[in-house]
C-alpha cells in the first residue's frame, strides 16, 4: 500500500505526496527543532526539506525504505545548514551551564518530591545535548527522540553501525561528564 | 570480583549490551561478569539511567499547527510555476555546439565535393561563377587540373566515356545536396536527441 503510494507521488499525485508529508512531517520537525534548536528555524527547515523531497521524488530508488531515504535527505539538510551557519557565523544559542546548575536533587530519586523536577531534568539534559557537536548530536537525536536502530542509523549516515556505536558511545561519555556534577550530591547509587 | 582482566575486555561492549545489540556469545559472557563484578554492574547502570534520562529527555514535540498544509502549499506552488529554465543549460552547451559544427562541416564539405565533381565534369562550367559562392571560389579552383594532365593519364577518355552517366548525376545535383544535407543532419541527431531529453 504504502510502495502504490509512492509511486503515485512520483507520477506527480498531489493526494499521494501530501500522505508522505502528513506522515513524516512530525519527526522531521522534532529532528530539526532538536538539531537547530530553534523553533521558526526548525519549520523553515522542515519545509525546506520536504520541497527537496519532493523534487527529488523521483530519483527515488526502492533500495531503501521511505523512511530512511526522508530520513537521509533531513540529515543532510540539517547539517549542511548547520555548518553553514556556523561558517557565517550569524548565530550561536549558547545558555550559559551556570543557569541552570542549581538543581541539587538527584533525579533518580523516586521521592515525589523530586520528580517535580522533572520538566528541569528534561531541560538540562536538553541543553547539554544542545551543546554536543553536531555529528554526536544527530546520532543521540537519530536514537533517543527518533527511536532509530544502530543500524537503521548507519543506513541514514552512510557509515557502519559499530560507527554509530562508538559515536553513541562517545557522545554519552561527554554527556555523563556534563550531567554528573549537575546530580552529584546524592552519590551514584545506580538508579535504587 | 570478576578481575580486571574481564572488565578491560568487556567494558568496551556495555553500550552494545544495553541496547541488545550483542551477538549471543559475548552478550551471555557479559550477563556472567555482570552478576560477580560490582563495578561493571554499576558501570552498567549508570549508563542505563543516562539512557533513560535521554529517552525521557528527548521525546517529540507537537508540531507548529499548519505546518502540513504550508509545506503541500509550497510545493503545488512550485508544480504550478516551474522555475524558468535557461534557453540553453551550460552542461550541454559543448554538445551542442560541437554537433552544430559537424553539420556545418559536413555540409561545407558536401558542397565542395559536389562543386568540385560538377567541375570537374566540365558541365556547369558557364554557371560556375553562379553555382560555387565567392568563398568557396580558392578551394573550388583545387579540382581544376590542367587538361593536359588529364590527357596524359587517360582520364579524359574515362571522363567521355561517363559523359551521359556524369550528365544524369549531375541534374540530380540539387537533389544530392538536399540529400547530403539530410545525412548531415542524421549523423547529429543523436546530439540533438540527448540535449533534447536532458532539457525537457
Ligand atoms: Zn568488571
Amino acid at each position: 500500500m504504502v510502495e502504490r503510494e509512492l509511486e503515485r507521488a512520483k507520477n506527480g499525485d498531489p493526494e499521494a505526496f501530501s500522505g508522505i508529508v502528513r506522515s513524516h512531517q512530525h519527526r522531521v520537525y522534532n529532528l530539526a527543532l532538536r538539531m537547530l534548536r530553534d523553533p521558526d528555524e526548525a519549520k523553515d527547515a522542515t519545509q525546506d526539506i520536504f520541497i527537496k523531497l519532493h523534487s527529488r521524488l523521483k530519483n527515488f530508488r526502492h533500495s531503501s525504505r521511505l523512511s530512511t531515504w526522508v530520513y537521509r535527505v533531513a540529515t543532510n539538510h540539517l547539517l549542511d545548514q548547520l555548518r553553514r551557519a556556523k561558517r557565517e557565523r550569524t548565530r550561536r544559542i549558547n545558555r550559559p551551564w551556570k543557569e541552570v546548575t542549581h538543581l541539587r536533587n538527584d533525579p533518580r530519586s523516586e521521592d515525589p518530591a523530586v520528580v517535580v523536577n522533572q520538566e528541569e531534568v528534561r531541560q538540562i539534559v536538553g541543553e547539554a545535548v544542545d551543546e554536543l557537536p553536531d555529528l554526536y548530536r544527530t546520532v543521540i537525536v537519530l536514537h533517543y527522540q527518533q527511536g532509530l536502530s544502530y543500524r537503521e542509523i548507519a543506513e541514514i549516515l552512510g557509515v557502519s553501525p559499530r560507527t554509530v556505536g562508538t559515536r553513541i558511545h562517545r557522545a554519552k561519555a561527554r554527556l555523563r561528564s556534563r550531567l554528573d556534577p549537575v546530580w552529584r550530591g546524592g552519590g551514584i547509587d545506580g538508579g535504587k | 570480583m570478576g578481575g580486571n582482566k574481564h572488565c578491560d575486555r568487556l567494558r568496551p561492549h556495555l553500550e552494545a549490551f544495553l541496547h541488545d545489540e550483542l551477538k549471543a556469545e559475548i552478550r551471555e559472557q557479559m550477563a556472567e561478569h555482570l552478576d560477580v563484578c560490582e563495578e561493571c554492574r554499576k558501570e552498567c547502570e549508570e549508563m542505563r539511567f543516562l539512557d533513560d534520562v535521554l529517552f525521557s529527555a528527548l521525546t517529540m514535540e507537537s508540531s507548529p499547527s499548519g505546518l502540513t498544509e504550508e509545506i503541500l502549499r509550497r510545493s503545488n506552488l512550485i508544480r504550478e510555476n516551474p522555475p524558468e529554465r535557461d534557453w540553453v543549460r551550460r552542461d550541454l552547451l559543448p554538445g551542442m555546439l560541437g554537433s552544430g559544427l559537424v553539420s556545418v562541416l559536413t555540409l561545407l564539405l558536401g558542397v565542395i565535393l559536389w562543386s568540385g565533381f560538377l567541375e570537374l565534369s566540365g558541365i556547369l562550367d558557364p554557371l560556375e561563377d553562379a553555382i560555387i559562392p565567392w568563398f568557396l571560389q580558392p578551394v573550388a579552383g583545387l579540382w581544376e587540373v590542367p587538361p593536359d594532365v588529364w590527357e596524359s593519364m587517360g582520364a579524359k577518355m574515362v571522363l567521355d566515356a561517363l559523359g551521359p552517366w556524369i550528365q544524369w548525376v549531375a541534374s540530380l545535383a540539387s537533389i544530392g545536396g538536399v540529400g547530403l544535407a539530410i545525412i548531415c543532419l542524421m549523423v547529429t541527431v543523436p546530439f540533438w536527441w540527448r540535449t533534447v531529453k536532458a532539457t525537457s
